[in-house]
């Protein structure tokens, strides 16, 4: 239904949603900047959209993503810009 | 095999709204694959939470969209009250209920209009959006606004709508019905529209919900979901119940948008009959305690889905959320015009109403 990432002390905290029997139940997780995720859009292929947004606003490393538009899928002019890492490169 | 070719579609194009991207890989005159690009209009909304007290960041929620406004402020107000563990008065409820019926009615509206300048029906797009100013003369009259309305706050609402009000505002729909039936007629009955819509963009049961598509793409392919049966609003004591059509395509999915018209127009008429007296907010004071909550709206679109969360007690909240509904449609369109034609592809994306000031924030 969702995936959402903010950005925390530890690291990202990641929230999946998913429908359930006209509720809704969410996952969460807490996971160090660095850490790289496997992607879950080999299961539910809509998920490529929010795992998209996810890696282009924050910067989270996600592998085989189904449909990965490689940090272009929102047009920013700022890496990572919810996410800023002062390295004074605009995306490119 | 033909010969491929990769047609660019938008973000410039007549029959779109708003710009998206789509690129065509087409085979003659098939089209194979579709792969959507966004982010043209991304304005960053969601960050202004750590800018803006909870209060003001009811005023940036209703800005992600002009037609969806009133149920982005709800969302926002829903979900703050949720985390704040707060009781909105009775009547704030049923006025919220009326005007999201109403944001409804007027974005149907808007959306057939749009459908109809989609196939080249000038004259029925223009009667459309002649009809929905009355709406709109509605809404400015109850709120100020005729497009974002800026009454819903955490706390309930800022506007009374008084009895002789209410009772016009039923006056108004039941004189509008029969017109509105004329142009729906257009929609469903001619020869030309319906050539355009029927059999075009077919998406199964099981699509629809493996692909996660809500709103009228979902329920135009047989699937009884709406967040009205669940979660907000006085929708339970209305005796509400989602329309569905079966055919799953261009046609029933115009089909499911228009009965709600007029689905929405009986459910204002019941509000208004049921509306009880009282208070219409309830003092909203002090910081926000720690928590998170998801409070889920149905939009004219969809299912949104609202995600607030806060990590201390503090008047900014830590993150705020919004999954849209055309986000969630995007996936089950890229797999219908996989297989349409090149001429159908306008209707297919038009027939889930796109809002991508919506969808990227």
């Amino acid at each position: 239904m969702q995936m959402c990432c903010t950005k925390v002390e530890e690291g990202f905290l990641l929230l999946y949603t998913f429908e359930q029997e006209g509720g809704a139940l969410s996952l969460k997780m807490v996971i160090p900047e660095e850490e790289e995720i496997q992607s879950i859009s080999g299961v539910y292929w809509p998920a490529f959209i929010y795992e998209n947004e996810m890696q282009d606003l924050f910067g989270v490393k996600i592998k085989h993503i189904v449909l990965n538009y490689g940090g272009h899928f929102f047009k920013v002019s700022q890496k990572t810009p919810w996410n800023p890492k002062d390295t004074g490169k605009e995306a490119e | 095999m033909g010969k491929r070719t990769v047609i660019p579609f938008g973000p410039q194009h007549p029959v779109l709204p708003e710009p998206v991207h789509l690129d065509l890989v087409i085979e003659d005159e098939t089209v194979v694959e579709a792969i959507p690009s966004i982010g043209f209009i991304h304005r960053g909304l969601e960050k202004l939470v750590e800018v803006r007290e909870y209060p003001e960041m009811v005023f940036v929620s209703e800005r992600i969209c002009g037609i969806c406004s009133f149920g982005h402020g709800w969302g926002y107000s829903h979900a703050v009250e949720g985390l704040m563990g707060l009781e909105v008065p009775e009547r704030a409820d049923w006025l919220r209920t009326i005007w999201h019926e109403l944001g409804r009615i007027h974005s149907h509206l808007l959306w057939l209009g749009l459908l109809a300048d989609g196939f080249g029906f000038e004259s029925l797009f223009m009667h459309c959006w002649r009809l929905r100013e009355s709406i709109l003369d509605i809404l400015e009259k109850t709120t100020g606004g005729r497009v974002i309305f800026s009454v819903c706050r955490v706390g309930g609402v800022t506007h009374d709508m008084d009895r002789e009000t209410l009772k016009e505002i039923v006056k108004t729909l039941r004189g509008m019905e029969k017109e509105i039936r004329e142009l729906t007629d257009v929609f469903m009955e001619d020869m030309s529209v319906r050539n355009r819509l029927c059999g075009v963009g077919v998406m199964s049961k099981q699509d629809a919900m493996d692909l996660g598509a809500v709103g009228p793409t979902v329920r135009g392919s047989g699937v009884a979901q709406d967040m009205r049966l669940t979660c907000h609003g006085k929708y339970h004591e209305l005796g509400f119940e989602p329309i569905v059509e079966e055919a799953g395509d261009c046609w029933a999915r115009s089909n499911v948008r228009i009965r709600e018209i007029f689905q929405s127009i009986d459910l204002i008429e019941l509000a208004v009959d049921r509306i009880p007296e009282g208070d219409i907010i309830v003092p909203v004071k002090g910081n926000l305690p720690a928590g998170e909550f998801l409070a889920r709206v149905e939009q004219p679109r969809g299912e949104a889905v609202y995600y607030v969360r806060s990590s201390k007690e503090t008047k900014f909240l830590e993150r705020f959320r919004v999954r849209t509904p055309t986000c969630a449609n995007i996936p089950a369109m890229v797999k219908m015009l996989q297989g349409c034609d090149l001429a159908d592809v306008p209707m297919l994306v038009l027939t889930i109403d796109p809002c991508i000031s919506c969808t990227e924030r």
